[in-house]
């Protein structure tokens, strides 16, 4: 994983190694054009969203710039995490969940059919509304669990060391606990918990972040420390989240995408994507104004 | 000038929680006899058993725990238990050890791997094995699958008797502690497969999507998100249907041929139980006898009491423990 | 250790095609892992090679096992090999779990089903020589279907007064000993049930070994049971529900007796009877305390009864091979009955099951 971190030169015409590998046969992504690199870290195009038979969210389809951050906002029950699950494809973990559509990182679909949703999730990460770090592991076990599923054996500790300090200074938490690594990752504050699961999700160094509400089970404090946090990430990854809080939309997005539903049994649908400024100043849409000015939701 | 002051009339009743009504006083009254009932039922019962099992305690000439003759109506009596405890415990823990793995696959099979619409078809199938009677798998484990399992044992002492407990010296394997394990093993099986299922299914959801974002595969979820929280009912389910081993009575009684004498080699017909050994010889004993048989089976019920008494400690320990949980 | 230089930028994916598929194994993989495995069995079932010792199947198992594990070890790394591996033995320990209970079911049902006919169900074991043919079980059937009533008229009312009492009254030592003094029950052998009622009843108190000496040996091992399931489903029954009807000014019996029971009275029923399902085909307690009758006994109260299990028992001991057809018999007989009971618990438990989940 870590070739690709690197090269981003614009003649990678034709690989010669890729093709010599004889591998191929195996494989049948979507690949776009081999010249362009894609100017979308992340793409849904006509994204449909089923649980079982029911149409939860319909037709969405927005680009998402790399190094920025995203907010999808809207009222509750308009799919907005739904959409974010897709992005991960955690949506298909529930059973009969499925998308019709595409999601394409960097201009692959993810969805296609020979794709590892192991894969994906490993390049996509996300942080959960709850903070769910492992109970029955310490910080430092927390921090590098996704990490030892890939090296788990005859992995010196050092380096898994450096990659500890590294996620948690990410993650603006190394200070707070550097000197009880080994303490239960459950035994820190609703805030510093946050912080953890930010941290073990950016320990196995994924392309996107996806957030979904992260700061609504987190008081004022924590939340301004989550936000602030966010600013930093912004300039190694690239950032969608999910809040039902305007403000902080308005605090932490470059732009923001606003969902809605037209009735109950409706599907929700993207309403207006721009940039946050002009979500909040101009909105383009009535719903937007009304929803923005407190109207409804 | 005062004006008159009104003393609250208190409506009879409201007074006190112990209502003066007759109907619910009388109910009341009913509900904690039927309560006392049980009580005095099981205090009955354990006094009655131990007081019946002294006099053979009393006479017995031999010791009680090293003996290995089963005579108590002998002139002078003697008997032991240590053959009878044996049985019990070989015979449980070899059912344990078979049971267990598979109880917790199918347990996992149900929750994890299954289609949803399956599930509850599924768990009330492994249910449904629950509900077959013992008689039943005495006798279907005796006539229909020991010809399957000698084969087996056979297979057993030819290529691994080099480990003593398969060798097999008489050439004899029919009605063997190894059988009988094995059928005891599903009879406990579908108890194992019920506990985990349900500490399976109340792993929060948070968990399970923690692992899976991290780009888990469903192996490395279960591993990393279902057995940290599930142990201790991993371990309560096992002990459960360790419980329900040593209380077996009539698969035993029929399956093993009743040695009795302390055998460690599985495949060698022979071996008793605790219970088995009561159900067998009681028609034929005599007072001391059925004494005797009395006091093995407090014996077996201390065991059994301690053993369902830990797996449930195991899991209320961790209830307090983790509240958050 | 400075995050600025990782800036992770947009790649072109084809420098690394594999990225989000990795390497697969193609989907019909497992099918045809145990193709070859079944393959290499049938030849060894076929030339009657023998690989150390092994029978056919086995090896067809391993074969499968090792093919698919290798396969996908190779092709798609240790992680994903690791993950198919867990897959087949989990379905493997399902399938180790549902074929014993096909098999037993299908041995019962064909074994049996031969021997039931109207003579069968109609006449007893009175004067039928144990190696001649014919006789029946209605003398068994009789038996267990008093013991069993006798069993249940004596537990539901106690086992539901007392999870009444735990539920709605019970707070302190003596409701918390009860509680722990039920746990203890419901562990009790049942052969110590058996042992108590013939020590106690017949031997001290000098009753005669009878249908309800087997009956109030099977109440020790209903009660627990009943009260364990009785008592759940009262919890169950929502708090605002009793707080309501008490506001009203209702006393608090009528609550329990006119609210809390009906709510919860099919929770209720499905636990009784699959206490009954348990307790039908007990064996041993009936073994100490009816013995065995071979003619059919009306009188509940006098005299050894038969019963479905000590009959099966009684005809496996006589080792004839009709005595082992009627055993059979009676023993479709049995996982009738206790089929019956079970599932129809389980279907009434479904269909009325409280929208607690």
């Amino acid at each position: 994983m870590d070739a690709h971190r690197t090269s981003v030169s614009s003649d990678t015409a034709t690989d010669p190694t890729v093709e010599a590998t004889g591998q191929e046969k195996l494989v049948t992504s979507s690949i776009v054009s081999p010249e362009a690199v894609p100017q979308f870290r992340i793409e849904l195009k006509n994204l449909d969203i089923y649980y079982s038979d029911f149409l939860a969210v319909q037709g969405v389809s927005l680009q998402v710039r790399p190094q920025s951050v995203m907010s999808f906002i809207g009222p509750s029950g308009c799919g907005k995490s739904t959409v974010l699950r897709s992005v991960d494809r955690m949506h298909e973990v529930t059973p009969g969940a499925r998308v019709s559509g595409q999601v394409l990182l960097d201009g692959e679909d993810i969805y296609a059919p020979n794709v590892d949703p192991v894969l994906v999730r490993r390049t996509i990460g996300m942080v959960f509304q709850r903070p769910n770090p492992f109970p029955t592991m310490s910080i430092y076990d927390n921090v590098i669990a996704g990490l030892k599923l890939e090296k788990s054996r005859g992995v010196k500790k050092s380096s898994f060391d450096d990659t500890v300090e590294r996620s948690l200074r990410g993650a603006n938490l190394w200070d707070e606990v550097k000197d009880r690594l080994d303490r239960p990752g459950a035994g820190l504050s609703g805030g510093q918990q946050q912080r953890l699961c930010i941290a073990r999700a950016i320990a196995v160094e994924p392309e996107v972040l996806l957030m979904d509400e992260p700061c609504s089970a987190l008081d004022p404090i924590s939340t301004l420390a989550i936000e602030d946090l966010i600013h930093d990430l912004k300039n190694q990854y690239t950032i969608i989240i999910v809040t039902h809080n305007m403000q902080q939309a308005a605090r932490v997005s470059d732009e923001t995408a606003f969902f809605n539903l037209e009735s109950v049994g409706e599907p929700g649908r993207l309403i207006e994507v721009g940039s946050t400024t002009d979500i909040f100043s101009q909105p383009k849409h009535q719903q937007t104004e009304d929803y923005i000015s407190g109207r409804f939701g | 000038m005062s004006a008159p002051v009104h003393e609250p009339q208190l409506h009879p009743g409201i007074t006190s929680e112990r209502s003066v009504r007759p109907g619910d006083r009388n109910f009341r009254f009913l509900t904690t006899g039927a309560g006392i009932t049980v009580l005095i039922v099981l205090a009955a019962i354990a006094a009655f058993l131990i007081w019946k099992s002294i006099p053979a305690l009393q006479n017995n000439t031999g010791s009680l725990l090293t003996n290995q003759q089963w005579l108590p109506d002998a002139d002078p009596p003697s008997w032991g238990i240590s053959v009878l405890i044996f049985g019990t415990l070989w015979t449980s823990i070899l059912a344990m050890v078979i049971a267990v793995p598979i109880g917790i696959g199918t347990a996992l099979f149900i929750a994890f791997y299954a289609p949803r619409r399956l599930s509850k078809g599924l768990g009330f199938i492994v249910d449904l094995l629950a509900a077959v009677p013992s008689i039943i798998f005495g006798l279907w484990g005796l006539y229909n699958f020991m010809p399957y399992l000698v084969p087996f044992a056979e297979w057993l002492s030819t290529y691994l008797g080099w480990i003593p407990i398969f060798t097999n010296n008489v050439d004899l394997y029919t009605k063997s502690i190894l059988i009988a394990g094995v059928v005891l093993a599903l009879m406990i099986l579908p108890t194992v497969s019920a506990i985990s299922r349900e500490v399976f299914l109340q792993v929060p959801r948070s968990h399970i999507e923690a692992s899976l974002a991290l780009g888990a595969t469903r192996w490395e979820m279960i591993r990393m998100s279902v057995f940290p929280f599930s142990r201790p009912g991993m371990i309560s389910a096992a002990m459960l249907g360790l419980g329900r081993a040593l209380g077996e009575t009539i698969a035993v009684a029929l399956i093993l041929s009743a040695v009795f004498e302390i055998n460690w080699k599985l495949t060698e017909p022979g071996g008793n139980s605790i219970a088995a050994n009561i159900a067998l010889k009681w028609g034929e004993a005599g007072d001391n006898g059925r004494s005797a048989l009395i006091a093995t089976g407090l014996v077996l019920f201390f065991i059994t009491l301690v053993v369902n008494m830990t797996a449930r400690w195991v899991v209320n320990r961790r209830k307090d423990f983790s509240g958050a949980n | 250790m400075s995050l600025k230089t990782d800036v992770h930028l947009p790649i072109n994916p084809s420098d690394d095609p594999l990225r989000l598929t990795g390497r697969r194994l193609p989907r019909w993989a497992p099918a045809a892992s145990m193709v070859a495995g079944l393959v290499i069995g049938i030849l060894l079932l076929v030339t009657g090679v023998k690989i150390l010792g092994l029978t056919w199947w086995v090896v067809a198992l391993l074969a499968f096992l090792l093919i698919y594990g290798g396969w996908t070890l190779s092709v798609e790394g240790r992680r994903h090999a690791t993950d198919r591996i867990a897959t087949a033995a989990v379905y493997l320990t399902a399938a180790a779990a549902i074929i014993p209970l096909a098999w037993i079911l299908i041995t019962v049902i064909t074994k049996g089903i031969s021997v039931i006919n109207l003579e069968f169900l109609t006449s007893t074991m009175r004067n039928v020589n144990p190696r001649a043919e014919g006789g029946g079980i209605l003398h068994a059937v009789v038996g267990t279907l008093t013991q069993v009533g006798i069993a249940t008229l004596i537990s539901v009312p106690i086992g539901i007064c007392t999870a009444i009492y735990l539920s709605e009254y019970g707070r302190g030592r003596l409701a918390r000993s009860i509680n722990f003094f039920v746990d203890v029950m419901t562990g009790i052998p049942s052969i110590i049930a058996g042992m108590f009622i013939f020590t106690f009843w017949i031997l001290t108190l000098g009753f005669p070994q009878s249908g309800l000496a087997a009956g109030l040996a099977l109440s020790i091992l209903m009660i627990p049971v009943v009260i364990k399931s009785a008592e759940e489903m009262l919890k169950i029954v929502p708090n605002e529900l009793r707080e309501g009807a008490l506001a009203l000014g209702i006393p608090k019996y009528k609550v329990i007796i006119k609210i809390v029971i009906p709510t919860a009275i099919s929770g209720i029923i499905t636990g009784v009877m699959l206490a009954v399902a348990r307790v039908t085909g007990e064996t041993a307690p009936l073994l100490l305390t009816t013995f065995l009758a071979q003619d059919v006994n009306w009188n509940a109260f006098e005299g050894s009864q038969a019963s479905l299990p000590t009959f099966i028992w009684d005809q496996i001991a006589r080792g004839t091979q009709s005595s082992l057809d009627r055993a059979w018999g009676g023993a479709f007989a049995l996982i009738f009955l206790v089929l019956i009971f079970y599932s129809a618990a389980r279907i009434l438990a479904a269909i009325y099951a409280p929208r607690e989940r």
